[in-house]
C-alpha cells in the first residue's frame, strides 16, 4: 500500500478557492481570469529562480578570467539571455500558456481539495458517531423518556381518541376486504368445527356397531 | 334422474350420526317453539296488557306445527335439517332421488307423533347394511354423508 502524496497548501488554497467559487455560482470569466493570474503567477516564480541560477553563473564569470570564463559562458543557457519583450505575439502567447498552467493548476488543486474535504468529513462523521453521537443519545433519552413523550402522549391523546381512532374504525368497517376476512375466518372455524364433528361421529358409529356385533354377534342384514 | 351409484356402508350415517344430529334440531326446534309460542304474547303484553285468547291460540298453534313444517320443508327442499348439515348427511330415498312432499310430511308427522318408536327404530341402523332405521325402512328412505 502507499502512502498519498501530501497535499501542497498551496494547490489546496487554490482548490478551495475553485470549490467556493463553483459553490458560489462565480462567472465562468472570472474564473478564466483566476486561472491566468495563477499561472503568471507560477511562471514568475519559475523566472525567479532561474534569474536567481544566473545572477549565480554571472558571479562565478567575473571571478573567473580567459578560456575558463569562455567556457563558462558557452555553458549559460541561450534562452535566458534573449530579451523579455518581442512583441504582441510574444505576449498573446505567454498569456495563453499562462491559463493553461494556471487551469491545470487549478484543476490538481480542486481535485486534492475535494480529496481533502471528503477524507475529513469522513474521519469526522465517523468521529464523531464513535464519540459524540452516544453520549448525546445516553443523555437524551431519559429526558425524552421521563419528560417530553408524556407531555407529547398528553397532548396528542385526546386527538387520537376523538378524531383520528373513529375514522380509522369506520374505514376498517366498511373496508370490503376487513369485512370479507371477517367472514372467511368465520367461514373456516365453522367449517373446521363441522368437519371434526363429521369425523368424530363416523368413527363412533363404527365403533358402536363394532361393539354390538361382540356383544350379540351375527352380520349386516 | 339417474340413480345414484351403489354406496359403501360406511357412506350412509349410523346411529351415533343420527342422534348428534337429531339432538342439535331438538335444540334449535325447542329455542324456536319457545320464541314463537311465547314472544307474540310478551310482545302484546309490554305494549297493549293482557293478550286476547286468539293470539295466545294462534302462536301456540305456530309453535306445535313448527317442528312438523321445519322437518318437511328440510327434507323436501334439500334432504338436509340444521342438524344434518352439521354432521354432514343427508335423507334422500333408496333410489337417490329427493323426498317428496307428501313423503317428507308423513315422514315428520311419524316421527313426532311416535317420537318414542322413531328412537327405538334406531337401533335398526345397527344391524342393516345400509344402515337404514325402521322408519327408513317404512318411507323407503336412507340418510347418506356428503
Amino acid at each position: 500500500m502507499t502512502t498519498p502524496a501530501r497535499p501542497s497548501l498551496t494547490r489546496l488554497a487554490l482548490g478551495a478557492v475553485v470549490l467556493a467559487s463553483e459553490r458560489l455560482g462565480v462567472a465562468e470569466r472570472t474564473r478564466a481570469g483566476l486561472a491566468t493570474a495563477t499561472g503568471l503567477a507560477a511562471r514568475a516564480a519559475t523566472g525567479a529562480r532561474e534569474a536567481v541560477e544566473l545572477a549565480h553563473g554571472a558571479v562565478d564569470l567575473i571571478t573567473l578570467s580567459g578560456a575558463a570564463a569562455a567556457e563558462r559562458a558557452r555553458a549559460v543557457p541561450a534562452a535566458a539571455l534573449r530579451p523579455v519583450v518581442r512583441g504582441r505575439a510574444v505576449l498573446r502567447d505567454g498569456m495563453a500558456d499562462a491559463r493553461r498552467l494556471g487551469t491545470d493548476t487549478l484543476d490538481a488543486g480542486r481535485a486534492e481539495a475535494l480529496a481533502f474535504v471528503r477524507s475529513n468529513v469522513d474521519d469526522g462523521v465517523a468521529w464523531a458517531q464513535a464519540n459524540v453521537v452516544p453520549q448525546i443519545v445516553d443523555g437524551l433519552v431519559p429526558h425524552l423518556v421521563d419528560e417530553v413523550v408524556p407531555r407529547i402522549i398528553e397532548g396528542v391523546l385526546p386527538e387520537i381518541r376523538t378524531r383520528v381512532l373513529p375514522v380509522v374504525i369506520g374505514d376498517l368497517a366498511t373496508d370490503p376486504r376487513v369485512r370479507d376476512l371477517v367472514v372467511e375466518q368465520g367461514r373456516g372455524v365453522l367449517g373446521d368445527v363441522a368437519e371434526q364433528v363429521r369425523t368424530g361421529t363416523a368413527t363412533a358409529d363404527d365403533q358402536v356397531e363394532a361393539a354390538v356385533r361382540r356383544i350379540f354377534g351375527g352380520g349386516r342384514e | 334422474m339417474t340413480p345414484a351409484a351403489p354406496a359403501a356402508h360406511r357412506d350412509y350415517a349410523g346411529l351415533v350420526t343420527r342422534l348428534v344430529g337429531l339432538g342439535v334440531d331438538v335444540g334449535l326446534l325447542t329455542v324456536a317453539g319457545l320464541a314463537v309460542g311465547g314472544l307474540p304474547g310478551l310482545a302484546w303484553q309490554q305494549v297493549l296488557g293482557e293478550p286476547p285468547g286468539w293470539l295466545t291460540g294462534a302462536a301456540g298453534i305456530v309453535a306445535t306445527l313448527l317442528p312438523w313444517l321445519y322437518f318437511t320443508a328440510a327434507w323436501m327442499l334439500t334432504g338436509r335439517t340444521a342438524g344434518a348439515m352439521l354432521v354432514g348427511v343427508r335423507t334422500v330415498r333408496t333410489d337417490g332421488r329427493a323426498l317428496s312432499v307428501w313423503r317428507s310430511a308423513a315422514r315428520a308427522l311419524v316421527g313426532l307423533v311416535f317420537a318414542p318408536v322413531w328412537l327405538v327404530g334406531l337401533v335398526g341402523t345397527l344391524t342393516d347394511a345400509r344402515r337404514r332405521a325402521w322408519h327408513d325402512r317404512l318411507f323407503g328412505t336412507v340418510v347418506r354423508r356428503g
